[in-house]
């Protein structure tokens, strides 16, 4: 009898029709500011390792 | 805390030597500009001692505080995967408001000769309405017509450039600095909070903070700051969760315009003399502190503690290289890089995670 219960109630639960699920099928926009950037990873770490070591050079430099 | 980091380490023990090589250049390039500044903070303390005496730590922080307001502003319309690019001119203008109708009453070269003595919030509420007009055009534009922000912002940039020139050759002031500014109005600002070691704290620090707190309430204690993430991080599924986009984008730039309304308002009296050159290249300090203290340009992602954390960085940096006595030019090329490398590493960050 229980048993019985549990499999209407199962079958109660996943009756879900197509038109209760909504459709969301939108995509969230992709990079933001960065728009479709396809910049490698390679070069970004070119940038940063430069960047930085351009910052220390003047650092550096800066008082003889 | 400390079993999480125990639990790391074990993570780190475990792999193998690949992996491990991968994990610290990770490491290392996400944490680049932390450790160059740590760097120089120390470089600096060694070549000019008196860098980090009490002194020029409270002058440190009253700089902070003085460019906080700004960067909460344009943090907001980071979050929104956009930019502000009309912060600093807006600043300037309500600066050259402020102290115009704040001179005091028997200045020679007073702008408006005939005006009455002016009550303090009465100019303060105007520089508000002034940036919140301002931050609704950029809003409005941005939302309802689909411009982007950058384009907007650039083009209010110099219309608010143009209404500060104009508005310099009002009176008698026919374009020069405005000065002579209200007893008033410059203790209101600059008066002393409290000294330290007979270093005297400016009232603005505490404005600073009273903003700052106000901010981050604003960002995680309302709906409109979830909003405000929400939208930032995907517009449409914000909307279809009945978030309002449109009204939410146009808030964000109202209140970035009220931030830079009273940055301009504590900027007039703080310098003391203020012409058409004032507020300019603000927003790119803003823009690089927000960056720095992790508001990613990827949208949604952004912290008031890291903001503060990214202000007082930069102070420090700056100031530091002042000492180094570095030149002004080199300063601007290092505050170039510095947003470069900064929004390297969080473009890194969003590919290595997509």
């Amino acid at each position: 009898m229980e048993k019985e219960m549990e499999k209407n109630i199962e079958v109660e639960d996943i009756e879900i029709t197509e038109k209760e699920v909504p459709e969301l099928t939108f995509k969230k926009a992709e990079g933001g500011l960065y728009g479709d950037a396809k910049i490698p990873v390679k070069i970004l770490d070119g940038i940063i390792a430069g960047g930085i070591i351009f910052m220390l050079i003047i650092l550096f430099s800066s008082v003889a | 805390m400390a079993g999480r980091m125990k639990t790391r380490m074990q993570e780190i023990k475990a792999m193998d030597a690949k992996d491990k090589r991968r994990f610290w250049k990770e490491t290392l390039l996400n944490n680049s500009l932390y450790i160059f500044i740590v760097i120089a903070i120390i470089y600096i303390q060694i070549q000019a001692p008196g860098f980090l005496a009490p002194a020029s730590i409270i002058n440190i922080i009253s700089l902070s505080a003085a460019a906080m307001p700004l960067a909460l502003g344009v943090a907001g319309t980071i979050v929104l995967t956009g930019t502000d690019l009309s912060a600093g001119r807006c600043v300037g203008l309500t600066a050259c408001v402020s102290a115009s109708l704040l001179q005091m009453s028997d200045y020679a070269n007073k702008m408006f000769p005939n005006l009455p003595e002016i009550p303090i919030i009465v100019v303060l509420l105007a520089v508000v309405a002034i940036g919140a007009i301002a931050g609704l055009v950029n809003g409005f534009s941005v939302a309802k017509f689909g411009l982007h922000p950058f384009i907007v912002t650039l083009a209010t940039q110099l219309i608010l450039y143009g209404i500060v020139l104009i508005y310099l050759m009002n009176g008698n002031n026919n374009g020069q600095a405005i000065s002579g500014l209200d007893e008033r109005y410059t203790s209101f600002i600059k008066g002393t909070l409290f000294t330290i070691g007979g270093t005297a704290v400016p009232m603005y620090v505490l404005y600073g903070i009273l903003l700052t707190a106000l901010m981050w309430v604003i960002w995680n204690k309302t709906a409109f700051g979830k909003n405000m993430f929400a939208v930032g991080s995907n517009p449409e599924a914000a909307n279809v969760s009945g978030v309002n986009v449109n009204r939410t984008i146009t808030g964000v730039f109202v209140l970035a315009g009220i931030m830079y309304g009273l940055s301009g308002f504590i900027e007039a009296a703080r310098i003391g003399s203020n012409s058409a050159s004032t507020g300019f290249n603000y927003e790119l300090d803003g823009i690089a502190a927000c960056v720095i203290g992790g508001v990613s340009f990827v949208g949604g992602i952004g912290k008031i503690s890291g903001i503060v954390l990214g202000v007082l960085i930069l102070k420090l940096i700056f100031t530091g290289l002042n000492f180094l006595s570095v030149s002004v030019n080199m300063i601007y090329i290092i505050k170039g890089i510095i947003i470069l490398v900064a929004c390297a590493i969080d473009m890194r960050k969003y590919l290595v995670r997509k």
